[in-house]
């Protein structure tokens, strides 16, 4: 096995989903290698941040008080022989679902569509020309728990070093342009290849090489003092 | 009357442009030399557990080792860079803050088995006669290990050149990429180890190292050299990979 067979079991390693074997084994090799134990540092880093934050309810008092203002409102509105529409349309505002309710219900029924789209769609004919990231990313049948997690560590740092960059001394800026485009442009002609090789594991490795570069790379401006 | 009248005031305005000259000739030169100032410290420390972190935003950083409990650190700097250590145990570590990018040229002798993480954005890396863990990275700046005795070496840069030479040991595992730029590695020709070299097609040469067990691909070759042995990975995205044999001395 290599490293990056190695970093592929790191996030059943972190839940303690491996078999015992295999947990020795992963174990043995962090222990000695430097690259993947970053690599590990960082996952467990993402776990444990995710798992600090807060879990945000919505406060009943606000709810209360819009359903009470809404009822004043209709209530002050002068009473008018009602027509079967608005009768209709009333009674549906009567009905008890509050509007957290119905975005859940909404967004639950937008994620089926998108998944029932993506899935009855077999694209037949990829124009490579007009390639982006996301479209690709979409396109891609099987989805690895490992890019996913380094593109959700790339959101995060590129969002900090967004924040930053004004701050820096214009030689930087020029520096991080200049550098963060040769890796950008290794992200993008690795997504080509895979398109090219779906199922290629060469291929598959370019593009998580890739994307740990650019993480490097953020990582290494963002630490600038 | 009216000729001297012109004749005088032409003569101060050519004394004052002549002195304006020389007062700005004088101004740019002094400012054209940006100040500098050195900086200079010793730790002591155990041999076997030293460890060194540095991260230097602009400049170089050169490392050779000695046999002394000791590590010394010497740099030349820019004006407006401020550097600042922290020892703990046989641990240093060396910050350094600066407003715009200034430059700071380090010059460090450490312990051969010190543990080496060093990091560059723009500037040269080049480590000599090491043995202990190494961990380097550049943005824009070439790396160069020579002669290294190492078990763990991780050198990455984003554009530019890594340059290695020395012996690996039989259960080493040594990472070296590039997106830009190439690899070179110098090896005793009977070294034993199992390469995984990736790049694009026809841009890996080894130099005359026979791989058996090849795995076959457009992009990487895989085999054992010698039965196989330390783990040998080189990666670049755009760069070429070159093997070379050490020649005896």
């Amino acid at each position: 096995m290599n490293c990056l067979d190695y970093q592929d079991l790191l996030s059943e390693y972190l839940d303690g989903d491996l078999k015992e074997n295999k947990r020795v084994m992963v174990s043995e090799h962090l222990k000695a290698c430097q690259e993947c134990n970053l690599v590990y540092k960082e996952l467990k880093q993402i776990v444990n941040v995710s798992q600090q934050l807060p879990l945000l309810s919505p406060e009943n008092k606000i709810w209360q008080k819009i359903e009470k203002d809404i009822k004043e409102i209709t209530a002050s509105q002068p009473t008018t022989p009602k027509s079967l529409w608005s009768r209709f349309w009333n009674y549906r505002l009567e009905f008890s679902l509050s509007v957290p309710q119905i975005t859940g219900t909404l967004a639950t029924l937008a994620i089926l569509l998108l998944f029932a789209s993506t899935f009855s769609y077999v694209p037949q004919n990829i124009n490579l020309g007009s390639f982006s990231q996301n479209t690709v990313m979409a396109q891609v049948p099987i989805v690895n728990t490992t890019e996913m997690e380094l593109e959700s560590t790339i959101d995060r740092l590129s969002h900090s070093t967004t924040e930053r960059y004004q701050d820096w001394d214009p030689e930087i800026q020029k520096l991080f342009d200049r550098n963060i485009k040769i890796v950008d442009k290794s992200i993008e002609e690795s997504r080509l290849l895979e398109k090219r090789n779906p199922n290629d594991p060469v291929v598959h490795e370019l593009i998580i090489t890739a994307y740990q570069e650019k993480i490097r790379l953020l990582e290494q401006f963002l630490s600038l003092k | 009357m009216k000729k001297n009248f012109i004749t005088t005031n032409n003569f101060l305005a050519k004394s004052f442009l002549v002195g304006l000259s020389i007062t700005a000739a004088f101004f740019s030169l002094t400012f054209a030399i940006v100040p500098s100032k050195n900086y200079s410290n010793s730790f002591r420390v155990s041999p076997e557990s030293a460890a060194l972190t540095l991260a230097n935003p602009s400049g170089s950083i050169k490392i050779t080792t000695w046999d002394k409990a000791e590590i010394k650190l010497s740099a030349v700097s820019d004006d407006t860079v401020e550097i600042s250590d922290h020892q703990q145990g046989s641990s240093v570590q060396v910050e350094i803050r600066c407003p715009k990018i200034g430059q700071s040229n380090f010059e460090i002798n450490v312990p051969t088995n010190c543990s080496l993480d060093l990091k560059c954005l723009k500037g040269p890396i080049e480590i000599s006669n090491a043995a202990g863990p190494i961990s380097v990275q550049t943005t824009e700046g070439d790396i160069l290990l020579n002669n290294l005795s190492s078990s763990n070496i991780v050198a990455k840069s984003t554009n530019g050149m890594i340059t290695y030479s020395g012996t690996l040991s039989r259960k080493g595992i040594y990472n070296f990429s590039s997106v830009e730029s190439t690899i070179n590695i110098s090896l005793p020709e009977t070294t034993p180890f199992t390469l995984s070299a990736t790049a694009l097609p026809e841009k890996i040469n080894l130099g005359g190292f026979k791989l058996t067990d090849l795995i076959p691909h457009e992009r990487r070759v895989s085999g054992n050299h010698a039965g196989g042995g330390a783990s040998l990975n080189i990666h670049t995205h755009r760069g070429q990979i070159k093997l070379n044999k050490l020649l005896k001395k």
